[in-house]
């Protein structure tokens, strides 16, 4: 086919005035005059529209169009959708063409006129031209969504298969049945369809055949059984092509028949087990090696030659490793692989690498097949491009056995020290994973994840330290090893904040095992870890602080400096350091038998190897694995870990599981074991909320509950407090604290409120959000009648979300306010809201406030709409913990769904999705956080299960982030409930 | 299955968009944006594979264009990689030896072009001879 070097019909059918017009925006000066010049056309039109009656098909079309490049520019479009729509009725094509085209841009699925337009589809598809039908076809294809699938999807299995249709018309419907069926799985079922899809396979046709077998293989990866009867007519078809070479001569590209056919035919073949004699098995042994006999001419030729043959060939191997039945093929497979790892295209070597994971992942056999490539792939690892880089880990981690991971987990370290931050993560992980799961001794395996730790503290996810510690414990032969060498390692001078939690943790229980040598006496230790103590966060000074409580019981020697500690901390701001730090100077000089129970050496874990799961769980999410193609694309490297393990754990396992998985700090956390008694004002750690520092004459409400607390806590008091008065932990009873608390959950769903007001101080805010960035503007107003001075405040970003406070005049006056703005960037997943302490001087007293502020990751969340079988294909690819979240919970007040679809869609920013789940006691809903620490944007998946005649509730919630789906858990259940 | 199709140009200016999965225009507008960011910073050396997120993003450049196509890791990259090529050849024997500015000036026309190549995110017709006739002929209807 050669056309003129200028299509005629190009001119033939075009618009002046649409060409003018764009030039006119191509040419514009400025940003300012394209918008002028926009602003002006779009009145113009809108004009035309209203007003001219005579308004002809032609300015309709040309309108029409100017619109949607308007659109396509970025400028929004409030009308012109319903001329797009008066445009379908007409009886040219080429305005009927363009009302198409603008509503396939401008509409999605979801758009609320997309039912209006569902008979125009039916009229055209009635229609006894094939140009009307296909515009139709192509228009549902694009757009159609469940309705139009309920209403039409009759009328489009009769065209498929009827005689009259043109082949125009049977491939378009080919693929809306695709299209329905993707919005509703399970729409096309085997029983009903397999013999008129089968018979469609005799379609002389290429195009309807090649867009049949898209259809046959989306049902065949929903679920294979049933559609077996199409298996010999695809072998069939693959040997007129391969091996008759009967195929009509327009499909022929760069020398190949219509490769795209070849691929689709192969990939259908994978998802069944190899096919049986009377299938046709037999002939294709004989396509399969003819095909390895015409990639040898891919040597020559153009590149899109070679491409053509080399998409049919590794579309090839992936069936013969999925058939796994022929050991001539496959050992001529091993040998390709081979070949191409060192090729020079970048391409062959990325699918060459990926195609021998799968290879490796087959049988014992096959891996060791390949285990003379590993040096080859070892230096992929440092080609200079990501992808390659990214195929040949897997590779790795998929080859790695018994005697290859030493040197294989040394070169990962080796590569971690400079590898780019994009792959680090899985690096890490999967280092973590290759040194447990092939650890001979596992004083090699602390040594690797000490030195993950140095490399890439960043990187390494809690999970990967408990792990440690869960295996320290459980094995008595290295724990004096672990010691030394964490304290070893604690020697310099810029540790990780992740070495410290481990050597806080391992030293606090197994140090005593090095406390004989004077290098490391307890002393010695106690000191290097405090040295590090004032540059930690907080969950890791609470750690400490446990581990200098195991050390008073471990080395009574030390009781004098970390009773210093402790009583340094009991007014500490963070109410989880305070409350460690009270309970433990109370603990080690109390009770000495007591002291001994509490703070004995932790039992060893029961081994539910859950956490390595996850681990592995988190690199096979990072793997990107499509949940309905598992089957045939992972290979059986990722899968491995998940299969070999099952995460049935045991109840009590599970209880110890879930300390150790939800909050590191537990692990250390030995209360809870009935000292309420001894401790009465110990409640209030999960409502670090407000702290108030105030001396006795203020507001008389405040009195009562300061003097009350203030004598629980006598005993407490020590000389060291910050500030003047006595600190306070408010319980959950004081009207203060409740109050305070209701205006922060009240602002954690609004924009703007009061966030506390007492006689003195009101503070309030408003604030705005825009992808990943915040403004709040607080107002702080001096209620009193005298000026509050050194009014100062403090507010420090926390783990995610940076914070930047404008200074804030140091006086306020009677009856006067200040503004303060701050403006702040979500970086990563966060769980907690920042703290904000407030600090000035009434006459004479000191006060400090401290409260919470709104900010809520649900604040940064992005509306995700999803269609029901989006929903769930999505819903399915996640499951087990911690990515998986389930809780049943009972509301306080009766359930009212109306009330919990606002509170979730408007308050938190959580899409709801309608017409997911049938029952109307039910609530499906997703969101997407697009700053992931990873990174990458996240989403989340949300079913909430009401029984309103039990006023219960039961919650699941999944993400790709641990962290993520259980801050929404959080957020669900603290409104919800 | 592809998601979607992106023609920029080396500005990050995106000349056509096609999306198969149903996007809200704010995550378009990102899309464009960090697949663009991706393929622009790509040397020619590399491969015409890159991992975007859970997809893979499949792209060839000709002169001044990105041809873009993100589409699902299973897929078979050199198919999706010659079904670039093809749609390709089929514009530039449409518009006779294309250039951007014809994609600016008839983006419409791509549209309908686009659609008789690839449909519901799958390839549908893989022969430029059968395309082009089509569009001659819908070209000449009245």
């Amino acid at each position: 086919m050669s056309m003129s070097v200028t299509n005629p019909n190009i001119a033939k059918t075009s618009m002046r005035g649409l060409t003018n017009f764009i030039s006119d925006l191509r040419n514009s000066p400025s940003k300012e005059n394209e918008e002028k010049r926009v602003t002006k056309e779009m009145a113009h039109i809108r004009k035309e529209f209203k007003e001219n009656k005579n308004i002809d098909g032609y300015q309709r079309r040309k309108y029409v169009c100017k619109l949607v490049y308007m659109y396509m520019l970025g400028y929004e479009l409030d009308f012109g959708h319903m001329e797009a729509v008066t445009l379908l009725s007409s009886t040219k094509f080429s305005e009927k063409q363009i009302g198409y085209i603008a509503l396939g841009i401008l509409l999605n699925e979801q758009h609320e006129m997309l039912p209006l337009i569902i008979n125009s589809f039916k009229e055209d598809l009635l229609a006894r031209s094939d140009y009307f039908q296909s515009l139709a076809l192509a228009a549902i294809c694009n757009i159609g969504g469940k309705e139009v699938a309920e209403f039409l999807s009759p009328l489009i299995q009769k065209l498929l298969i009827a005689n009259t249709s043109s082949p125009m018309v049977k491939k378009r419907c080919a693929l809306a049945i695709l299209r329905m069926n993707r919005k509703h799985i399970g729409f096309v079922s085997p029983d009903s369809w397999v013999e008129r899809l089968v018979s469609v396979l005799d379609e002389p046709d290429f195009g309807v055949l090649t867009s049949l077998m898209s259809l046959l293989i989306e049902l065949a990866s929903e679920n294979p059984v049933g559609w077996e009867p199409a298996i010999p007519k695809v072998i069939y078809l693959l040997k007129k092509i391969i091996i008759n070479k009967e195929f009509p001569k327009e499909y022929v590209y760069y020398h190949v028949t219509c490769p795209w056919l070849q691929v689709k035919l192969l990939k259908f073949l994978r998802y069944f087990p190899a096919p049986d004699e009377s299938q046709g098995g037999k002939v294709l042994g004989e396509i399969l090696t003819a095909i390895f006999a015409q990639s040898e001419s891919a040597k020559a030729g153009t590149v899109n030659h070679k491409n053509s043959l080399n998409a049919v060939l590794f579309e090839a191997i992936n069936l013969i490793i999925h058939l796994d039945n022929d050991p001539v093929l496959l050992k001529q497979t091993s040998l390709l692989l081979g070949r191409f790892l060192t090729v020079k295209e970048t391409n062959i070597r990325y699918l060459g690498l990926e195609a021998m994971s799968h290879f490796a992942s087959l049988s014992n056999e096959t891996s060791i097949m390949i285990k003379k490539y590993q040096d080859t792939v070892l230096l992929s690892l440092k080609d200079s491009d990501i992808s390659i880089r990214r195929r040949a880990l897997d590779l790795l981690y998929g080859m790695c056995d018994k005697n290859t991971c030493k040197h294989i987990v040394a070169e990962l370290l080796s590569y971690l020290q400079t590898a780019d931050y994009a792959i680090r993560e899985e690096l890490v992980i999967k280092i973590a994973n290759l040194a447990e799961k092939f650890a001979s001794n596992y004083s090699w395996y602390v040594d690797v994840i000490l030195q993950l730790i140095t490399t890439a503290g960043d990187f390494v996810s809690d999970d990967i330290w408990f792990r440690v510690v869960k295996i320290v414990t459980n094995h008595e032969d290295i724990q004096a090893y672990a010691a030394s060498t964490v304290f070893n390692a604690l020697q310099s001078r810029n540790c990780h904040e992740t070495l410290i939690k481990v050597g806080g943790y391992i030293l606090g229980e197994f140090g005593h095992l090095i406390a004989d040598n004077p290098q490391s006496s307890p002393l010695v230790q106690f000191n290097i870890l405090h040295s590090k103590f004032n540059t930690c966060g907080a969950p890791t000074k609470a750690l400490l602080l446990s581990t200098y409580a195991k050390f008073v019981n471990l080395f009574p020697e030390l009781t004098q400096q970390t009773q210093e500690v402790f009583k340094q901390h009991q007014s500490y701001i963070d109410a989880e350091i305070q409350q460690r730090a009270c309970e433990y100077l109370n603990l080690t000089s109390l009770n000495e038998d007591l002291m001994q129970t509490v703070l004995d050496v932790i039992p060893a874990f029961i081994d539910a190897k859950d956490n390595s799961n996850t681990t592995s769980n988190t690199a096979n999410n990072s793997n990107m694995i499509n949940s309905q193609d598992s089957k045939i694309s992972s290979g059986g490297y990722n899968q491995s870990p998940q299969t070999q393990i099952q995460p049935q754990v045991q109840p009590q396992a599970q209880n110890q599981q879930q300390n150790v998985s939800t909050n590191g700090l537990d692990l250390l956390d030995p209360f809870g074991l009935g000292l309420t008694n001894q401790q009465p004002t110990q409640q209030p750690t999960q409502q670090p909320v407000y702290q108030q520092q105030q001396a006795e004459s203020f507001s008389p409400i405040q009195n009562d509950t300061v003097s009350s607390f203030g004598q629980q806590q006598g005993g407490f008091n020590s000389p060291t407090i910050q500030a003047a008065g006595s600190p306070i932990s408010s319980g959950g009873s004081d009207p203060m604290q409740i109050k305070i608390l209701a205006s922060y959950k009240r602002l954690c769903l609004v924009t703007e409120g009061v966030l506390y007001e007492d006689s003195m101080l009101q503070v309030g805010l408003k604030s705005e959000y825009q992808s990943g960035q915040g403004r709040l503007m607080l107002y702080y107003g001096n209620s009193s009648t005298f000026p509050l001075t050194n009014f100062n405040i403090t507010l420090n970003s926390i783990a995610g979300l940076t914070l930047q406070p404008q200074s804030i005049a140091p006086v306020i006056q009677p009856k006067a306010q200040l503004q303060q703005p701050v403006t702040f960037t979500c970086t990563a997943e966060f769980t907690e809201s920042p703290i904000i302490t407030i600090n000035f001087l009434t006459p004479g007293k000191p006060i400090t406030i401290s409260l919470r502020l709104p900010i809520v990751i649900s604040k940064f969340f992005e509306p995700l709409r999803l269609s029901s079988g989006d929903f769930f294909a999505r819903w399915k690819t996640i499951s087990g913990k911690p990515l998986e979240i389930q809780e049943i919970f009972k509301s306080t007040k009766p359930i009212d769904i109306q009330s919990y679809n606002r509170v979730i869609q408007e308050g938190l920013n959580i899409t709801v999705l309608k017409q997911v789940d049938p029952n109307p006691n039910n609530i499906v809903a997703s969101c997407l956080f697009p700053f992931g620490s990873n990174g990458q944007p996240i989403n989340s998946y949300i079913r909430i299960e009401t029984n309103p005649q039990a006023n219960m509730c039961r919650l699941t919630i999944r993400s790709q982030s641990a962290t993520l789906t259980n801050t929404i858990k959080n957020l669900l259940i603290s409104h919800l409930q | 299955m592809i998601h979607f199709i992106l023609i920029q140009n080396r500005q990050g200016k995106t000349r056509l968009s096609k999306w198969y999965t149903p996007y809200e225009d704010v995550e378009k507008r990102k899309l464009s944006h960090e697949i663009h960011k991706i393929v622009n910073s790509r040397e020619t050396k590399f491969t015409n594979f890159v991992e975007f997120r859970t997809h893979r993003i499949v792209y060839r450049r000709y002169a001044g264009l990105f041809f873009s196509v993100c589409v699902d890791p299973t897929d078979n990259e050199l198919f999706c990689l010659e079904a670039i090529h093809l749609f390709v050849e089929v514009l530039d024997a449409y518009f006779g030896n294309v250039c951007e500015l014809d994609l600016v000036f008839n983006f419409y026309k791509v549209y309908a072009i686009i659609d008789e190549v690839f449909l519901a995110g799958e390839l549908m017709e893989p022969s430029k001879h059968v395309i082009l006739q089509r569009m001659e002929f819908l070209d000449n209807l009245p």
